[in-house]
Order: structure tokens, then sequence, then C-alpha cells
């Protein structure tokens, strides 16, 4: 009650909405003041149709109205299945953005390229720390890389041994409980990224429940009291605690702006939209002016307001000379 | 009046109008024509799914394509290596100081320098070739370590032309050991932050084998800075003379081999190498030494060979009993004529290419297959395959580089893979797994058999949730009930049947899971109770004097009955818990899921076979009970007044000539509800965790055909393996139901016949 910003809040409403914010943690991010300021241009219309991630859906949507802010001729959809859709839907051409929370596997990259004679391009469009959740009410303080695969992974790749109940990840007061996992499903980035570098590309759990959304894991380890889930932090409710990672015990990371910028988060991750862009030709206008709005300060704002963290301005700049050339 | 005599019979009034007849004529072919199209659409369908799924069984279609000469300054017996880019259009070849691109396109073969200086001392020594990263890492005569990136990059004229251009760059060069010592084998792996560098050298004529970790400090955003730390000799620790080193890509290990047919794998944990496991691949054969030893795509299995041309596969994993990750020997290949020459790695799927002498075989890691074997008509020096997997290059002893067209679209499928066990990288022993995606090195699983495991548990414990209700409620509507209530009773329970499965599947998941996984206690209270309490009912009523009974009217009978059954709900609702802390009970608290766990050693999951019991049982007890209540009324009347009227009572009625009459049309009931519960996806993909496992515990999930389709077909990137896989899914499903109709259609006649006397 002693804290000065809270002092300065008197109503109790006020207060209430304080409390509610201070709960996640963007209330700290703020964009970089040298983003550009998007500006709009005329002869833009059209339909835009975005396939892929779920982890970036409700960011897309928040793009998605702010760009129809600015051109109202401008028809959008977005649908958010999961990363490994938007490879199908950029070749199919279903899609003129493919929004993905992983880098597009060899395999995907060929159908494309079979198709076009050249590879798809990737854009950096906000970064995530991918969060390791577990119910509010868990006292858990955090968990090493090794833990977590010992929980999620039926290889063990990182070593260690298999961890089934609470006790066996160093919460000697569970003992005995057992840990219901959950996961996304497949088609999910977040599955393959999580499953990359947690799991070192070992094999999941079989009794790793499948969600088709993350706000389906999120849901799921909220009313689960002893379960854990993983997904992007943006996805973050009151219902759930993310959990401070590391490699080391004595040395764990919480998923913040500070430490996924750094690197230092160990599941840092740039989010992705990747489109069809023919080399040595610029953007079509419709696509490239979204993504320039994606990228300007308007856009990275929204990034904060979904949970996200924004990019800094020297990794937009040289994305967008990219793009026009 | 007319005069009777007169009137003649008129023949055409006995004769059926043209009109008619054409009608009819034309009713008899437009019926025909419709059942005959229906049994095509179904056969289309099935021509259709069996279409897409067939080429998962084909082996591999290989085709020679050009052959291309290396240029006169390469001499054939200095190559060291072949490595081919992405796009098969731009091979090139190692040799002891230079690179050569060989075009595909008859453009002119291009030669650059390793960039290691003039001279003898400059000469490449040692070269490992690193498919995958396209990378090549070099020792050189006077004890230097380089890497060597390979970028092949797509070009686009104007025209819309595309050549690919290729590019060696100089990523590090560094002095290995001791100064000035030739080094005879080198190897290379990173991961985020560390690098390790291995090499075997030879220090006057005595080989050692020495490693130096690289720390590197990245940032999402920077350039990293690389620290490079004290290096270690590992010469100690092995026995005999050191032949083979591999390092994997992330630096985690080093393999080495020695003269008499051991491995040495040192583990490159948090405190450094350490010895952690040697093993003789061929301890059984004679002779027992070691050809070759190569990493499998993914770095986690070794290829291995005996001069015998004994091929098999050590992968790693955790030993039953061990708690650290060690090689063991989990496949076994084909015999080749002798020890592999050559070996090269597909960085696409588990494939690889061996080759002794004129001998070429393709084999798959996974399903241990031979895709593809050839005797060809030169011998073969050296190999590869395009990062695309649809080109194979071979060099001959000459210097002529031969390319071949690889068709091979789904290696990873089969019998083995689809149906078999499978003993995959990392797993204790072999197994059925579904997961179908991961990282481009991973193996896809892609066994059926887990998936139809787990399509009929959840039909299984749906039946044996509906089949009691609907069967014991469509007997006493149709027999016993007062026909006023009837008519609203069904249309009640048929609006039920009109309810959306997501509807359903989105109460499962979000009330009825957590529901039940606090109440199992109480569910399984009033499973007993309810059942109970309504027989001592019935035999208390048949018991009661026909005064008492004569109160109520006949299909009346469950005014009384009713509050009995909501004060047996209530009660055995309450009693739940009572009965959890007698029975079930763990540390001394009542604890159902710690119980279960605990004395079944079965795992008890939130999202399990029950709930998905009793939702898909909602779905289907209507569609039962309203076929199987229309074949009970359908029983002609005469028969159930004649049953009555010769003494016996509603219930002998019942039983005795009603049900075996009807049996047919239930039994198509039970059948119609099987197959729908068979074919439901929405509930299972939402109130299950769509977990692929092969278990038939109750408190524990599945994943089912349908629900597999229905999760993975957005990512299925049309034609491809997985795509095939789905369908093949499809097409089991088909089948099975196919099979189950058939075999109830014949049971359905067989009861028809048998009934139709009574």
């Amino acid at each position: 009650m002693t804290s000065p910003i809270r002092a300065a809040f008197a109503a109790p409403v006020a207060a209430v909405l304080f409390s509610f914010t201070t709960g996640t943690i963007q209330a700290a991010v703020s964009v970089d003041e040298k983003l550009p300021v998007y500006a709009t241009v005329s002869g833009v219309s059209g339909n835009l149709n975005s396939v892929g991630s779920d982890t970036l859906n409700n960011l897309m949507t928040y793009w998605a109205e702010g760009f129809q802010a600015a051109y109202p001729s401008v028809n959008i959809q977005i649908e958010g299945k999961g990363s490994g859709t938007a490879p199908t839907a950029l070749t199919e051409a279903i899609a003129q953005l493919g929004p993905m929370s992983r880098e597009m596997k060899a395999n995907e990259m060929d159908a494309f390229e079979k198709k076009y004679g050249y590879k798809p391009t990737a854009i950096k469009v906000a970064i995530d720390a991918l969060a390791v959740f577990v119910h509010k009410d868990n006292p858990i303080k955090g968990l090493t890389l090794a833990q977590v695969d010992s929980i999620f992974s039926s290889t063990f790749k990182r070593g260690g041994k298999n961890i089934d109940t609470w006790d066996k990840a160093g919460l000697a007061e569970w003992a005995g409980k057992p840990i219901s996992i959950y996961g996304r499903n497949s088609a999910s980035g977040t599955y393959g990224f999580f499953k990359e570098h947690t799991l070192s590309k070992g094999d999941y759990k079989a009794t790793v429940k499948e969600q088709a959304g993350s706000s389906g894991v999120v849901q799921g380890v909220a009313s689960d009291l002893t379960s854990i889930g993983y997904s992007g932090i943006g996805y973050v409710t009151s219902g759930v605690k993310a959990l401070p990672l590391g490699e080391k015990a004595d040395k764990l990371i919480s998923p913040d702006y500070e430490h996924a910028l750094s690197g230092e988060y160990p599941l840092s991750r740039f989010l992705l939209v990747y489109v069809n862009k023919k080399p040595g030709q610029p953007l079509d206008t419709l696509t490239l002016e979204f993504v320039k709005f994606v990228l300007s300060k308007a856009g990275q704002e929204m990034v904060v307001k979904d949970g996200y963290f924004p990019l800094p301005s020297e990794a937009v700049s040289e994305m967008i000379g990219h793009l026009s050339k | 009046m007319t005069d009777q005599a007169a009137v003649k019979p008129n023949s055409k009034r006995f004769e059926t109008s043209p009109l008619t007849l054409w009608i009819d004529w034309g009713m008899t072919w437009f019926i025909r024509s419709g059942g005959m199209a229906v049994i095509i659409a179904v056969f289309g369908i099935f021509v259709f799914i069996a279409a897409q799924v067939f080429p998962l069984f084909l082996s591999a279609d290989v085709d020679p394509l050009k052959t291309i000469s290396v240029p006169k300054e390469v001499v054939p017996q200095q190559i060291r290596g072949l490595i081919s880019d992405e796009w098969g259009e731009l091979p090139a070849v190692l040799s002891a100081n230079s690179l050569t691109f060989l075009p595909q396109d008859d453009s002119a073969p291009r030669t650059v320098g390793l960039d290691l200086g003039e001279g003898s001392a400059a000469q490449v020594t040692a070269s490992h070739i690193d498919h995958r990263g396209q990378r090549i890492f070099l020792g050189t005569a006077d004890g230097r370590f380089a890497i060597r990136r390979l970028s092949f990059a797509p070009e686009f004229k104007p025209t819309g032309e595309r050549t690919i251009v290729g590019e060696l760059k100089s990523e590090l060069t560094v002095p290995l050991g001791t100064p000035g010592k030739p080094l005879l084998a080198v190897g290379f792996g990173e991961r985020d932050g560390h690098q390790l560098a291995a090499a075997i050298q030879d220090v006057d004529g005595k080989l050692a084998v020495i490693a130096v970790p690289f720390t590197v400090k990245k940032g999402l955003i920077g350039p990293p800075k690389v620290i490079a730390e004290t290096p270690i000799d590992l010469t100690s620790k092995i026995v005999g003379k050191p032949q083979r080193l591999l390092v994997d890509e992330r630096g985690g290990s080093v393999v080495v081999t020695n003269d008499t047919g051991t491995v040495f794998y040192f583990f490159n944990g948090p405190d450094g190498l350490e010895l952690r496991q040697t093993f003789r691949p061929f301890e059984d054969q004679q002779p027992a030494t070691i050809a070759s030893l190569d990493y499998l795509l993914g770095d986690v299995s070794l290829v291995v060979t005996s001069p015998a041309g004994v091929n098999r596969l050590f992968s790693l994993y955790v030993k039953p009993g061990s708690e650290v990750r060690e090689f063991g020997h989990t496949k076994d290949f084909a015999k080749l004529d002798a020890g592999a020459e050559t070996f090269a790695p597909s960085v696409r799927n588990k494939c690889f290419l061996l080759t002794v002498g004129n001998e070429v075989s393709l084999r798959h890691g996974t399903s241990t297959t031979t895709r593809w074997e050839k005797h060809l008509e030169f011998p073969i020096s050296h190999s590869a395959i395009s990062g695309k997997y649809h080109r194979i290059f071979l060099l001959d002893d000459q210097g002529t580089l031969h390319s071949y067209n690889l068709d091979d679209p789904h290696p990873e499928a089969g019998m083995t893979a689809l149906f078999g066990k499978v003993w995959y990288e990392g797993s204790d022993a072999p197994n059925y797994v579904y997961q179908s995606s991961g990282t481009d090195d991973s193996e896809a699983k892609l066994s059926m058999v887990p998936l139809l495991l787990g399509s009929l548990k959840g039909t299984l414990y749906a039946m044996l949730f509906a089949l009691p209700i609907a069967i014991l409620g469509a007997l006493y509507t149709a027999e016993f009930m007062h026909p006023r209530f009837k008519s609203i009773v069904k249309p009640v329970v048929e609006i039920m049947a009109s309810l959306p499965s997501v509807v359903l599947g989105f109460m499962a998941a979000i009330w009825l899971a957590p529901l039940i996984e606090e109440k199992v206690p109480s569910i399984l209270m009033v499973g007993l109770m309810v059942p109970t309490c309504a027989i001592l009912f019935g035999y208390f009523w048949s018991k009661a004097s026909p005064s008492v009974r004569s109160h109520i009217r006949p299909g009346y009978e469950y005014l009384y009955y009713l509050p009995i059954l909501v004060v047996s709900i209530v009660a055995a609702w309450s009693l739940g818990p009572v009965l959890e802390s007698i029975c079930f009970t763990y540390n001394g608290q009542g604890d159902f899921r710690q119980w279960w766990r605990n004395s079944t050693g079965l795992p008890f999951e939130q999202r399990n076979s029950l709930v998905v019991g009793v939702m898909m049982g909602f779905a289907v007890i209507p569609i039962i009970f309203t076929i199987a209540e229309d074949a009970m009324s359908n029983v002609p009347p005469a028969l159930r007044s004649a049953s009555l009227a010769l003494g016996a009572s509603r219930w002998q009625t019942a039983m005795r000539v009603v049900l075996p009459t009807a049996s047919a049309g239930i039994f198509s009931a039970i059948m119609i509800g099987f197959g729908r519960a068979i074919g439901e996806t929405m509930i299972v993909v939402m109130a299950t965790g769509n977990t692929a496992i092969m278990s038939m515990n109750i408190f524990d999930g599945m994943r089912t055909l349908s629900a597999n389709i229905a999760v993975e077909l957005p990512e299925a990137a049309v034609h491809s393996t997985l795509f095939r896989t789905l369908f093949l899914g499809a097409l089991l499903l088909f089948l099975l139901t196919f099979l189950i109709n058939t075999v109830a259609e014949l049971l359905r006649q067989h009861l028809r016949e048998k009934y139709k006397t009574v």
C-alpha cells in the first residue's frame, strides 16, 4: 500500500484496474521511440488473407483493425489454426500473409519453392518469450530446462530422469501429486519451437494433452491444479503463473522483455510473418503497406497491448529496406 | 335408365393406362439408377481415398540423368568428397587444395581455392562434409583446423530464369593441438552458446585425440562473441589406434573408433568431456572391426558397417536401469557385399546411401527398408544426395560424375512404419507411436495402431454407457409407458439427437471433465445405486397387494418410482465422498485420483475416456433409442395381444415376444449407434487430450482416427506423406465401418429369418 504508483490512484476503481494490469508483464514494456510513424498512402484497397499461427492470432486481429481504420476499403480475413497451416496456405495462394511462431521447415519451403521457384520471405514482427505455465496456486518457483524436458519428453535428451510427480520436480510439499501435461497440437509453431529448443528435438510424451489453441492450453492449466503447459507469453491470464526458466537451477530467468531481448531467457523467439515476395521485385502495395504498418510505432504498440514484446528500431528499418526492393 | 344388355364390357377398363405404365417404368429406372448411383458414389469415394493412400507403399524410382567429367586439373585420386546443393544443380567435389563446382546446366566447371595458404603444409589431410549445414571441416598437414561454408544461392535473371550460384566462404581457421602436426580426422558441432571441435592428430607417429570447446555469447540482436577454452586431450582414454572420429552437430559428444572395432563415446556434459560408454558394434561378428561409422540425420543414430557388410544402427537412448543416454543396437539392415566405402545422408529424412564397389543401396533408417539398390557399371568412389532428396550424385574412380533423378516422396511410410512396431530413435524398445511432425531432423512416427485403438476405445466406452440406457429406455417406452407420455418422450429424445456435437464436446471439456475428475466415487455410487434401487422397487412393487397396485393405471407406475429415483441419486451423490474415504484412500486421506494411480499404476487424467464415453453416449443414445423403439412398436399388436390373452404378464410378453421379434431392428439400431460413435470427431477432439497412447485405461485419454484427421489436416501439405497418412486413417475408418456393417447386416438377416415365424 506504500507504493508511490499505487498512492497516485485515489479512486478504488483505478486501484482495481491497476491490480489487474500488474498481474501481467507488459506494464513495464514501452516501444522504441525511434520506430517509424506510419503514414497512409493513397490507392490501397483490396482483400488481404492471413492464415497461420494461433499465437499471433489476436495480434493479427489488432493489426487488421488498425490497418482497416486507415484504409476502410481494405478487407482483411484472419485464420489462426497453427503455424503449420501457413506454408500450405501461402503455397496454394490462399493467403498473402503467413504468420508463424517458428521458422519454416525445409520440407515446407520445398513445397513453396516447387511452385514458385523461390523461397518465401520471413518478416520479424514481434518478440515472444515462450512461457511455461503452471496453475496460479502452484508454489513452485521455477524449473531448469532439463527438468522441463524430463516433464514433457519421452526421450530425455537434456539428460534428465523422468519426472511424473511434482516432488520429483523439486516440490516436496506436493509429494505423489501427478503432473498433468498440456501442450499444443502438431500444427502449432509453438509445439515445434518447444520441441526443438526445450526437448532438444526429442519427442513429446504420448500423455501430453494436445489442445487446438494456446487459449485452450492456458484454460486447461488454469482449471487443473497439478498441471503444466506452454504457450506464447501473450496468452498469460490471471489463472496461471509463468515460470522462470534457465539452464542452471541457481540462475532462473523470468520471461520478461529485458531478458527476451538480451537472449538470456532461453525460450525467447521472434514471431514471424511469411510473405510471397518475388526476388528483385518489391512486395505488392497492399501487403507492403500492411507490413509497414505492423512495423510502425502504432503497430508495435499493439504488440505490447497483446502482451508480446516490441521490436527494436534497428531490426525494423533493415526489414523494410529489404521488402521495398 | 340405360339398357344393361347394350353395355358391352369395355376391355380398356381393365388395361392400365399407358401413362401409368410409363410412370411405373420411369420410376423403376429412376430408383434403380439412384441406387446404382449411391453404390457408385460410395465406391468412387473408396477408390479416391485408396488412390491417395497407394503411393505410401511405393518404393523409390531412380533414373540416370547425365554424366560430367571433372576438369583436368583435378586429380581423381585426390578427390576427398562430394557435396551437393539443395537444388541438385551445382554439386561440388573437394580435393586436396581446392573445391570444384560442376554445374548441371552444361556451363563450365569452376574451381576455387580453400584459402589455406600455399605449399605442401597447406594440403588438406582430413575432411568432413557437413551436408546439412553445407560446411566443410578441414584439417591440414600443418595442424590447422578450418571451417569453410558453401553458400548456394539462387539468382534470378530478369527473364525469370534461375541459376544457382555457389560460393566458398572462410569461417574459421585455427591451429589445433600440437602445432605443425597433421590432422587425420576432424569433427565439429555447435549449439546455442557452445562449439566443439575435435581431431585425430599424428604427433610423430603417435596418434592423439584432442577436443577444443569454444563458448559463444549470442543475443537475439548483435554479433556473437567467441571464447576459446582449454583443449582436452582424450588420447589416454582410448585403447588401441584411433581410426575414425565424429562430433555430433550440436557438439554434445565425440565418438571415436579404434582399429579393433571398439567405439568410444565421450559425452560433453556440464563438467566437460567424459568417457560415457565403450561398445563393440560387431562383437558377435568375424572380423569384429568397423568398416564405416556415420551419423544418420539428427546425429543421434550411428550407421555402422562391418568389413563383412553387416549393416546396423546404434541409437542413443536411456537403457532400463541406466540414467543416461547410451548407444544401443536398435536395427539391422540388409547385408552388403562388404563394408561400406561411401556414405551419403539425406538431409530431409532418415534415408542414407551406402556404396561398395559397384553396388549402391539407398536405405531408410526408421523402417530399415531398402528403398533402391543397383549394381552399376562403374566403381563408386564418392556419393552425395541433394538437399531436397531428389538427386543422387555418384563419382566414379575416373572422375566422372553421374547424376540420377530420385523420385521417392514417401520414404518414411510403408507397411512396417504404418502398422508395425518400430524402434524409434531415443526410445528404449520398439513401440507403436504416432507423432507426425517435429523438427526437420526428427523421425516421423506414423503408426496407425494407437489411433485405431483410440477409435475402438472411445467407441467401446461410449457404447458401454449408451447401450443399456438406450435399449432399456426404448423397451420401457414401447412396452410399458402410457401412450400419452410416449408421445412426449419420443420427440424430446429425438431433439436430443439434434444437439450439435461441438456443443457436447465443449460442455465435456469445460464442465464435465473437471466435475468428473473430482466426483468419480459419486458417479460410481450413482451407477451402482440407481439400478439397484430400481430393481428393488420393482421387486417390492410386484409383491405389493393388488389394492395398492390398482391405485395406479398401467403405464403410470413410474410416478411412484420417481421420488425414489431422485432420492437414490442424491443419496448416492452425497455418499460418494464417504465411499472415497473408506475405499479409495491414499496416505490416510480419501483421494480417488491418487488411489487409482497408486493401486493400479495407471495414470488418471482430467480429460479421460469416461468423459468421452458419457458425452459421446449422449450423442448416441437418441439414435439407438429411436430406432430400437420403432422396431419394438412395430411388432404386430396381434402377437402382443395373443401373448397377453394366453396369460403371460407384460414383462413376459416384452421379453419373450416383443424383444425377439424386434431383435433385427434393435440390432440395426445398435450398429447405427456404433457407426456414429466410431466416426464421431468433435466431442473427442475437444474432450480428450488427443493423446495417441496404447492404453485401454478408462481414466486416460485417446486419439481417434477421425479426431486425428481433424487436428492434423490443416497443416498437411497436399500430397505430402502426412496428407496421405491422414487419408490412410480415413481409409481405415471406411474399411472398419464397412466390415462392421457387413457383419451386422448378415447377423440381422439371420435374426430376421430366425424370428420370422414368431
